[in-house]
């Protein structure tokens, strides 16, 4: 897994956490405020972007992404 | 009717309760819980619960909460609680066992016992700064070291989460920020404390991890802004991993404790709690939706258990119960959580009302 690899994922569990250590930031389908991927993400301080719903299915294929945490933005492509 | 001095009182536990469980979103979102909500199933066991629980508490002396439980863990029971106070005694009776319990988290406390300042303290400043004094600190600001406490961090978080369930917030206590000074600049100090990493009482698989407990220690800029609630959750406008100013730790075996100041050690004990983890979601993968569901209110029953064991008692559920429970489940479709507005949660957890 690269340095700057954005993890994309249906949603995350426990067991997730050691490969979310290392992620540069997280997309997730599923989740809330208070889901397991956005308050470990917050205690990493990795920007993430959940309950997208179809992130896996839309992000398919593409290289590369740009996530904003702040706002809760995904962008296909370096921004 | 509650004299003026108590029912603000009341105001202020109520709108604590509303803050962090409804305003937090933590009621309303499905995915809060792993492996999966206790919510929806709630009401198959929370009268059942509430009753056992109850008859436990009454008798423990009361003389302070600190002998049985953390701060966190008595605003659970009382957030989970208030409801079923009302369909289990009258008002006067619910009245009595709700200004108990904030009796009781008041002693527990060292700061406002409902977190009306933003901050959840159960230190005193000054004994928060005695910490920070006797402790050496790893800078924050190196990358590398900054990535290894925030992983032990997010891995403790999520240990806690693995082996307890919806139970995690008996094992935890977020607390902070203390007002203190560290190489002569004012900073604030967040206390993440986990506990009873080893417990036995659910045979869950702590084997491999050797540590009784373990408290980090993070010092931010005086600028930060943090906003806890009653409920230990508490939210950031900056992402707290990278705002840290530096780092430290401390790891229980027993009654050894030793310092963690370099990220090897961390390194150490993030993977043998990532160990745990894994195998703990190796089980539940391998369980049924039943079964699992039977595990989650026998843990949710393990919120409780310090207070079993101050009365000298065991609290886990009944046999038959259980077994009632099973039965139930299988005619019970589970839903999201019901949706209601703030003012109706706060009329549902309002004693008085």
């Amino acid at each position: 897994m690269a340095d700057d690899a954005v993890l994309v994922c249906p949603m995350t569990t426990p067991e997730w956490v050691p490969v979310m250590t290392r992620a540069a930031a997280l997309v997730a389908d599923v989740g809330g405020k208070m889901s397991h991927a956005a308050i470990v993400c917050r205690e990493l301080g990795t920007p993430a972007v959940v309950g997208t719903g179809d992130a896996t299915q839309k992000l398919a294929g593409v290289e590369a992404v740009t996530v904003d945490g702040t706002e809760g933005k995904v962008y296909a492509g370096s921004v | 009717m509650p004299a003026r001095s108590e029912s603000a009182e009341l105001d202020a536990a109520v709108e604590a309760i509303v803050k962090g469980v409804y305003d937090s979103g933590a009621l309303y979102d499905p995915h809060r819980w792993w492996p999966r909500s206790y919510l929806p199933y709630s009401p198959l066991f929370a009268a059942d619960f509430h009753s056992q629980w109850l008859d436990q508490w009454r008798e423990i002396p009361r003389q302070g909460a600190e002998r049985y439980a953390r701060s966190t863990a008595i605003w659970v029971l009382l957030a989970m609680a208030s409801r079923s106070l009302k369909t289990l005694f009258d008002e006067k009776e619910r009245m009595s066992v709700f200004l108990a319990l904030l009796d009781d988290i008041r002693s527990a406390k060292a700061g406002d016992p409902f977190c009306r300042d933003g901050r959840h303290l159960v230190l005193m400043d000054d004994e928060a700064q005695a910490i920070v004094d006797r402790l050496s600190f790893a800078d924050a600001t190196d990358r590398p070291t900054d990535r290894a406490y925030a992983g032990l961090n997010a891995t403790l978080l999520a240990f806690s989460e693995a082996v307890f369930f919806s139970a995690n917030c008996t094992v935890r206590e977020v607390h902070g920020p203390y007002l203190v000074h560290y190489d002569g600049e004012p900073r604030q100090l967040l206390v993440r404390d986990y506990y009873r990493l080893r417990d036995q009482a659910l045979e869950v698989e702590t084997a491999d991890v050797s540590y009784d407990a373990i408290r980090t220690y993070s010092l931010y800029d005086e600028t930060v802004r943090f906003e806890f609630t009653v409920l230990n959750d508490y939210t950031s406008d900056q992402p707290l991993g990278t705002a840290a100013v530096a780092h430290a730790a401390e790891l229980w075996r027993g009654d050894e404790v030793s310092a963690a100041e370099d990220v090897v050690v961390v390194g150490e004990a993030t993977a043998a709690l990532s160990a745990t983890i894994a195998a703990v979601g190796a089980r539940i993968a391998d369980t049924s939706p039943v079964d699992e569901t039977v595990e989650i209110v026998r843990r949710t029953y393990y919120r409780a258990s310090p207070i079993a064991e101050a009365v000298g008692g065991k609290w886990e559920p009944r046999p038959e119960f259980i077994l009632d429970f099973r039965v139930a489940l299988g005619d019970f479709h589970a839903t999201t959580p019901p949706s209601m507005t703030r003012r109706e949660f706060g009329v549902m957890v309002d004693p008085r009302k």
